[in-house]
This record gives structure tokens, sequence and C-alpha cells, in this order.
């Protein structure tokens, strides 16, 4: 991609996020951020059941695509030093009032994942929770990550699974059969939709996680609790599918010491 | 590409390469060499550069790496002021840190403001800032850009002459 065509889907996405903020993370956040418990995905697949991010105490942790910057202070309650990274003023913005509301203090940086103004080698986790992981463009953000990661530093990230893509129709929820093609899946927009988000195959996250420096550790295909219900605002997919099938995917990654 | 704003960025490194060039060459002794009691030495100019532009990469994007370095408590430096308007006697006694810990945080500083130029589109150039760190005044992102162009040219000029005064070459001549 072109530094333009990054350019315009940094700014689209900054004013799709703008709007999703209004509607619907804004009011979230005040419950978002006093939760002590780590779920995962629009079904709240809980941390211990995927065991993906473990003792955080004492690490520096940058999260990239930090929305209102949840994650991060739960990272903090935990014992870690995060920073959160976000293109979006309007949901740092959120951030900062939580941060005034919960005593909860992080630095926050306003930028795209795909040039993080923060120094190299600076960091021992690097995460997205539906961040950079979706929203960003892979072939800048993944370098971007290991850039920021010391030698053995982890990169965590979850985003939608391949299939749930691939089940996916231009228009209404998720289907039980393939309606898009595998090869060529890249830089996505949907019709109607502000936005624009990166989905990979599996063989792609792979050749680009370990061109970026990483090994692939785990790849962990969420599936939705016995007693999930319909997410009242991601509501692209309903319980049942997902009971069936994977429509999300948690990434660990580690970068090589050399 | 945007034309004029990749210009804009490259001669933002471009400056940033030819200060980090022209220190890096001194030994620590030259770095703290002042021609006179009321000029700065290179080495206390290169902190003015490195704490202005870190205000710089606060305007843009909310960063400070003086802050998240603890930069101040590590040098025993005051938390904040980069240098403008002080008196000579107070910026004489502004004790400087070994040469490799200054060219460090320097490094560090001016490569991430090279990276929060790169986030930064037409759009983004627009922003407004109620009061820049920088520039101590109500302006907008590209008009940080703009004076930190001008500002770490301005003080790259004075590099290079207290360069030469000290029988050094700059990094205009050969």
């Amino acid at each position: 991609m072109t530094e333009r065509e990054v350019h315009d889907s940094v700014a689209a996405n900054v004013a799709k996020w703008t709007k999703q903020n209004a509607a619907y993370t804004d009011g979230r956040a005040q419950a978002a951020w006093q939760r002590d418990d780590l779920t995962w995905g629009v079904f709240g697949v809980p941390e211990g059941a995927v065991a993906v991010v473990g003792d955080v105490r004492g690490l520096d942790v940058v999260e990239l695509g930090c929305g209102t910057a949840y994650l991060s202070a739960w990272l903090a309650k935990r014992g870690a030093r995060p920073v959160g990274v976000d293109p979006t003023p309007a949901q740092l913005a959120t951030a900062r009032r939580m941060m005034d509301e919960t005593g909860i203090l992080f630095p926050l940086v306003e930028a795209p994942a795909e040039a993080v103004p923060l120094p190299d080698a600076s960091f021992d986790l690097a995460i997205s929770e539906y961040g950079a992981s979706l929203w960003a463009d892979p072939a800048r953000w993944l370098p971007e990550a290991a850039r920021l990661l010391r030698p053995g530093g982890r990169l965590i990230f979850l985003t939608n699974s391949v299939l749930a893509y691939l089940c996916s129709p231009d228009e209404g929820k998720i289907v039980d059969r393939l309606v898009r093609d595998q090869f060529g899946m890249y830089r996505i927009t949907w019709p109607g939709e502000e936005g624009v988000e990166y989905h990979l195959s599996h063989g792609d996250w792979i050749v680009r996680l370990r061109a970026s420096g990483f090994a692939v550790e785990a790849l962990r295909e969420l599936q939705a609790p016995p007693d999930a219900t319909a997410h009242p605002y991601y509501d692209w997919v309903r319980p049942e599918w997902a009971r069936r099938w994977p429509a999300e995917e948690i990434w660990v990654a580690r970068k090589r010491a050399v | 590409m945007n034309a004029p704003l990749e210009e804009l960025r490259f001669r933002g490194r471009q400056t940033h390469e030819r200060v980090l060039k022209l220190v890096d060459e001194l030994t620590d002794e030259q770095l703290r060499w002042r021609p006179s009691a009321k000029a700065h030495s290179i080495g206390w100019t290169l902190w003015h550069i490195a704490r202005a532009d870190d205000n710089v990469l606060f305007d843009l994007s909310g960063a400070s790496l003086w802050r998240s370095g603890a930069y101040a408590a590590r040098w025993k430096h005051p938390e904040r002021g980069s240098g403008t308007g002080w008196e000579d006697e107070e910026a004489a006694s502004l004790p400087l840190p070994a040469k490799d810990e200054l060219l460090t945080f320097a490094r560090e500083v001016f490569a991430a403001v090279d990276r929060a130029r790169v986030g930064l589109d037409e759009a983004r150039f627009a922003d407004e800032i109620a009061e820049s760190r920088f520039l101590s005044e109500r302006t907008t992102k590209g008009g940080v850009v703009g004076a930190e162009l001008t500002h770490d040219n301005r003080h790259l000029g004075e590099l290079e002459y207290i360069k030469g005064l000290l029988g050094l070459r700059g990094t205009v001549t050969r």
C-alpha cells in the first residue's frame, strides 16, 4: 500500500471510531474500566479459558489501537506499565475522562499503529484487542510492533477469524456458508459502511509475522461459551454460530532474539 | 503520496540527521566547550533541541520520552522547561549527562518526532492545539511541525558555528 492509502485508511477509521465512540464506546467506558476480570471477544470468553496473557506484573506493555483503553486499565490494575496508542482523539478523550474518574493513570499516545512515536525495544508485551489487529495495515503495524518490543517480547492480538470473514455477506449477519473468496483478502471495505478493515488468511498472518521477526506461539480460536447471548452492539455474529465455528481468534507470537 | 507533506517530513528527518552527525564526532570535552560566558555549548544546545522536540512530540501525539524515561530525575534536571528564556547562568549550571546518554535521548526523541510526522495527514495538520507545549500558544499540529523545522535549523546553524570555532568542520563544507 502507498503512504497515501495508509493515511486514507487511518483517516476513514478515525472518522468511523469518532462516531462509534459517541454511539457506544464512550457510554460503555465506565463499566469496561471497572471490570476486574479479562474476557475476550464479543461473547466474553474468560482469559482463564485461553490463558494467553499470564502474569503482567512489572511488564512494559503497549496497546496498539487502545480505543477507550479499558484493556490498558485492566493491565495497569494487574501491575503492568501500559501505554495506550490510538489515532482517534475522541476515544482518547474518553480514556482521559476515565483516568480522572478512576485514578488509574498511564500514558496515552495519539498515533496510528502504523507509525508509533515511541522508542525501539521499549516494551515486553504488545497487545491489540480489535485495535491495530483489525483496523491497521499489517504490512506496517506488525513491523512497528516488532520494533517496539524487546527481544523475546510477546505480541498478542484478537481479531475476526478467517472463517467469520469468509461467511460474512456484504450486508446482514454472518451465514453458515462461504460467501467470499479467501485468495486476495487483505484490505476490506464494507458496502455502505465507513472504515477500512484488514483481514488476512492464516497463511498470510504467519508469513507476515515471520517476516517481521516473530515466531508464532499459539493461535486460539474462540468458542462462544454455552451461556453466551447476543452482543447488544456488536451483533454481526450470533452465539449459535460462534458455538459451532470460531468467529474470533487470538494470535500469540514472540519476537525472536536475533 | 502528498508531495508537500512528504517534503516537510523529509526536511525534518534531514535536520535531525545533520544534528546527530555533527555531534557524534565530538569528544565530551568539545561538547561542553563554550565560546564565551554568553554563549552555549554544543552539548547544551543539543539538550535544548531534544527537549524542545520532546514538547513537539507531546503536541503531536501526547507522548513525552522525557517524562516516560524519567530523565529529569536521572539527570537532576528540572521537570519542565527546555531552556527557552533561561538566564545564561541558569543554562550554564545545567549538569549535562555524558555524551552517549545525551545522544541516545536525542536520537530517540528525533526518531519519535519523525514517526509522529509520518502519522499526520493533511486533515491532522489542521488539528487545533489549545496550548502548545512547544510554542506556548494556540496553534495547529501543522503549525508545530513548521515551527519545529525553523527552530531546529536555527540551532543547527548555531551548532555549525560553534564547531567552526572549535577548529572543526561543519556539515556544509568539506
